[in-house]
């Protein structure tokens, strides 16, 4: 199905600690998963462990959320496949439970590293 | 239930290095099932672990490969009897590392993964069907279900199912969106074969994986292979099993009641398995061993091949134990009460076991050679030991047990006769040594034969006190000679049998004696050897009586002519 924005997070400086959750709408019934796509700058911390990302999902509206996917991001240059430097990464899930007309998904951050660092979630 | 990819989910990151990727399954698993993971990063990172929320670590990788070329690392892991819950898979890389992936498969109607997988990697390959390739591979056990994924690590296309293959998902999204897909294919026969996608993207390259996974049969399980492996599984009521093929290992499972199990073929394993009651396991190959296992009441076990063991074990109550082969083993197990066991082969052993009490208690060993080693005999036991030698050594008899060993050669060394014990030994060669007889008049040893040696053993007798005495002085060492020299012609003993050594005798008989003996010996053969020995001793014990000794050196000359 055709890519959807469904939760943007701008470009922001970000402090450690906890950000979040930031909330979709229902999501359409047809996605067969949803994409995050990441924006940073060239302060990005050169090492270490900088951020985790966690999805929840739910498939009743909102009412109860269950863990679905994390990430932890670490520090050092952004590049794409083929070794060029780059500031947008993405991050794609699948999701296998299609049909469902209740379902949403939330994000939240928890920064280990001051970074700046923006996202968007669309489903896909 | 067929075994199949009940669910399955992936998920991958771009370009920013990563410490770790976690995925939940979207729903629980069933109890029971494997989950089959892959995983993909930066090869940077030379190797990756795996666990879950629910099972914890999924153990080492089953293959971790690196297409250089690609500066693509890949690995698969699995993990088999998940428990209940939604677990989330999560990837650590050694390092941290870009195009994190992972990719995870629940496996339901399986008993677990069938020690069979292999991968391929590929470079410049061009368009064409299922030449995309794991290369052959044969399964241990059929049925069963091949797992694969096929990536292209150039990251341009994305492999097409093969053919035969159910389609899994798609997904890794790298440079294009899907770089890599998941397929499956149930299989039924033990034929090699291979995990194949198709490639129409023009020259690439391409990394594939794949696992084989057993099928958990229904009702009855049959497994049949060169090695069949039944792993702390359960097996529960009214269910037959059978495992059949080269090696066979039932290990640290459990048998309910009413269950059959028939393990055959060149080795056969029960090891620390529990048959509960009512159970029967048979086990036939070239070695056979039940070793460390509980088997409960009324339960039964055969053994029969060229090595039979019974190592370890506990029998309940109201069992039975048969074992039969070239070689026979019971050691170190226990066998309760009203059981009976028989080890018949070869070469037929019980050492360091211990038989409980209970009148109906039989342990009956036969065979070329028997041996009953350092063992226990509780009272009101029976013990037999048939063949061609057989062996009674170290080993506790308790009162009211009746060991006989028959055959050619027979020992019993160092072996401890309680009150009210029988021994009987009766062969070409009967020997009894360094034991112990227990005191009671009803302690009764016999040895039979053309050879029959009671050496250095002590036949405890009743007390002076107590009837039929033999601690008077006559029936001590020596007493025999120094009775003769004060009163010549009078008896030695009544009762019980004194056994004569043979070497100890200096006489010359009466001629109407040497004359009676001379007849005798004239007449033996082999086969009358036993008959005619026994004759000679009573003709022994009444020139004894008689206090003749030329009677005695005209025996002995004769013997030795």
């Amino acid at each position: 199905m055709a890519k959807q924005t469904q939760i943007t997070l701008p470009l922001t400086s970000l402090s450690a600690g906890s950000r979040g959750p930031f909330t979709s709408g229902i999501l359409p019934s047809t996605l067969t998963g949803y994409q995050i796509d990441f924006t940073n700058d060239a302060t990005w911390p050169p090492s270490g462990d900088v951020i985790t990302v966690t999805v929840e999902q739910s498939n009743d509206s909102g009412s109860i959320w269950a863990f679905d996917a994390s990430i932890t991001m670490s520090g050092g240059q952004w590049k794409t496949r083929q070794g060029v430097p780059t500031n947008t990464v993405g991050w794609s899930v699948s999701l296998d439970n299609k049909g469902s007309a209740t379902r949403k998904v939330r994000i939240s951050l928890n920064v280990l590293q001051a970074c700046t660092l923006g996202a968007t979630v669309s489903s896909v | 239930m067929t075994v199949s990819v009940l669910q399955e989910r992936q998920t991958s990151v771009g370009g920013a290095n990563a410490s770790s990727i976690a995925l939940a399954f979207s729903s629980a698993d069933t109890v029971g099932s494997s989950i089959h993971t892959f995983c993909s990063g930066v090869d940077t990172a030379t190797s990756f672990t795996c666990s879950d929320s629910v099972n914890g670590s999924h153990g080492a990788a089953l293959d971790t490969i690196d297409q250089n070329g690609d500066t693509q690392r890949l690995a698969q892991f699995k993990f088999d009897n998940t428990a209940a819950g939604t677990p989330t898979v999560t990837i650590t890389p050694n390092v941290q590392t870009g195009f994190l992936a992972i990719w995870i498969r629940e496996i339901g109607g399986t008993s677990g993964y069938d020690a069979a997988h292999k991968t391929a990697l590929q470079t410049s390959l061009g368009n064409g069907t299922d030449n995309v390739t794991t290369g052959t591979q044969a399964p241990n056990n059929q049925p069963g279900l091949l797992s694969a994924l096929g990536a292209c690590t150039s990251n341009f296309v994305l492999p097409a199912t093969g053919t035969g293959f159910t389609a899994g998902i798609n997904g890794w999204t790298f440079t294009i969106n899907n770089t890599a897909a998941s397929e499956s294919k149930r299989y039924t026969a033990l034929t090699a074969i291979a995990a194949t996608f198709s490639n129409s993207g023009g020259t690439q390259n391409f990394a594939t994986l794949a696992a084989f996974f057993k099928e958990t049969a229904a009702g009855g399980v049959a497994l049949t292979g060169q090695s069949v492996t039944s792993a702390a599984g359960s097996l529960s009521r009214a269910t037959d099993v059978a495992l059949t093929g080269q090696a066979r290992t039932f290990a640290a499972g459990t048998l309910g009641p009413a269950i059959s199990r028939g393990l055959t073929g060149q080795s056969a394993t029960f090891a620390s398995g529990t048959v509960l009651p009512a159970s029967s396991v048979t086990l036939s190959g070239q070695v056979v061993t039940f070793s460390a296992g509980t088997l409960g009441a009324a339960a039964s076990i055969s053994l029969t091949g060229q090595s039979a063991a019974f190592s370890a074990g506990t029998i309940a109550p109201n069992s039975t134990i048969g074992l039969t082969g070239q070689s026979a083993a019971f050691t170190s197990g226990t066998i309760a009460s009203s059981t009976p066991v028989a080890l018949t082969g070869q070469l037929a052993t019980f050492s360091a076991g211990t038989v409980s009490t209970g009148s109906d208690v039989t342990a009956s060993l036969t065979g070329q050679a028997a041996a009953f080693t350092a063992g226990i005999v509780a009272p009101s036991t029976s013990l037999a030991l048939l063949g061609g030698a057989a062996s009674f050594a170290n080993g506790n008899l308790l009162a009211g047990t009746e060991p006989a060993l028959t055959g050619s050669a027979l020992t019993s060394a160092a072996g401890t006769l309680s009150p009210a014990a029988d021994i009987a030994l009766t062969g070409l060669s009967a020997s009894f040594t360094a034991g112990v007889v227990g005191i009671v008049g009803d302690v009764t040893t016999s040895l039979t034969g053309a050879q029959a040696n009671f050496t250095a053993g002590t036949l405890s007798v009743p007390q002076s006190t107590q009837p039929g005495a033999l601690d008077t002085p006559r029936m001590s060492p020596g007493h025999y000679r120094r009775k003769k020299k004060r009163a010549k012609n009078e008896p030695v003993f009544d009762e019980p049998t004194v056994f004569i050594p043979p070497a100890s005798i200096e006489r010359t008989p009466s001629p109407e004696t040497a004359s009676a003996i001379a007849t005798k010996i004239e007449r033996v053969s082999l086969a009358q050897a036993s008959a005619i020995d026994r004759e000679i001793h009573d003709l022994l014990r009444q020139e004894a009586e008689s206090d003749d000794e030329e009677a005695i050196q005209w025996i002995l000359k004769a013997l030795d002519s």
